[in-house]
């Protein structure tokens, strides 16, 4: 390795990033947030809820009713498809969610959305349930889950202000 | 989510918890903008020495206010007294500890 190339000799910077507007201020914050740790990104992620629950935030609820069908499974799972629109527009706001949920033993284990979409806002997609609790009653599955980017909370993407659970 | 065989009903909570992290950044560009931040600065993530020094016991005594308040230009200073770039690498070290702090401050 020739001087000019070893990693540990001072450099010059490659650019001087200069603020003229909030734009500057994305790209700087977006440009630090590549030093924040996976494992900070996750605990900053449950303490933004935690601390939104504690301080009683702002939140929204959106209602939709579902076209259900029970799809094949793959061996002892099975897997049934939702899809699922807003009755009406109403003050509620508009609602579109489409996915699937895993049955293993009579219990949802999990699950998919391929879309999540309110107040026309950009749609999520590709997202992954975690599934809180399931229970059967009368033929009919109760499931809380909470949609999830990763191993992160799924937000809006346009305002990327809102953690969603349904 | 509510399952049938046939039909079912869905609510969604969308939970606006993205305040903290927004106000945060938002913090940043008003106290940039103030003086008082001085990483968005042609110099930026310098201390304020050398009123620093003289600063700590009024500092300790009134909070960080004072501090603040004497490094509104802290920048055109440090251009002024021809402070020197600090070496490669120094900058983003300086910023990632106090992006650390900062994030910390949020996990508080």
């Amino acid at each position: 390795v020739t001087a000019a190339f070893d990693p540990l000799a001072p450099r010059p910077a490659l650019e001087v990033w200069r603020l003229a507007d909030d734009d500057d201020v994305a790209r700087l914050v977006a440009g630090l947030s590549g030093f924040i740790a996976d494992s900070d990104i996750e605990r900053l992620d449950r303490s933004l809820l935690v601390r939104a629950r504690a301080m009683r935030a702002a939140g929204r609820t959106y209602r939709a009713l579902c076209k259900v069908e029970p799809a094949a499974g793959d061996g002892h799972r099975q897997r049934i498809e939702f899809r699922c629109n807003a009755r009406t527009p109403s003050v509620e706001g508009r609602m579109a969610l489409e996915g699937r949920v895993f049955v293993v033993g009579g219990r949802v284990v999990g699950g998919a959305v391929d879309r999540l979409e309110s107040d026309g806002l950009p749609p999520s997609r590709d997202l992954d349930l975690d599934v809180r609790r399931s229970e059967t009653r009368h033929a009919m599955r109760a499931v809380s889950a909470t949609p999830m980017r990763g191993r992160l909370r799924a937000r809006a993407r346009t305002a990327m202000r809102s953690s969603a659970s349904s | 989510l509510t399952l049938g065989e046939r039909d079912g009903e869905a609510t969604v909570v969308a939970l606006d918890d993205f305040a903290a992290a927004s106000n945060a950044v938002e913090e940043l560009a008003r106290d940039g903008v103030a003086g008082t931040f001085d990483g968005f600065d042609p110099l930026a993530f310098r201390p304020c020495a050398p009123h620093a020094r003289a600063l700590r016991p009024a500092r300790r005594k009134a909070g960080r206010m004072v501090l603040r308040r004497r490094c509104g230009d802290a920048a055109s200073a440090r251009a002024r007294a021809g402070i020197p770039d600090l070496p490669a690498g120094e900058t983003f070290r300086v910023a990632n500890r106090r992006l650390t702090r900062c994030v910390s401050s949020l996990l508080r």
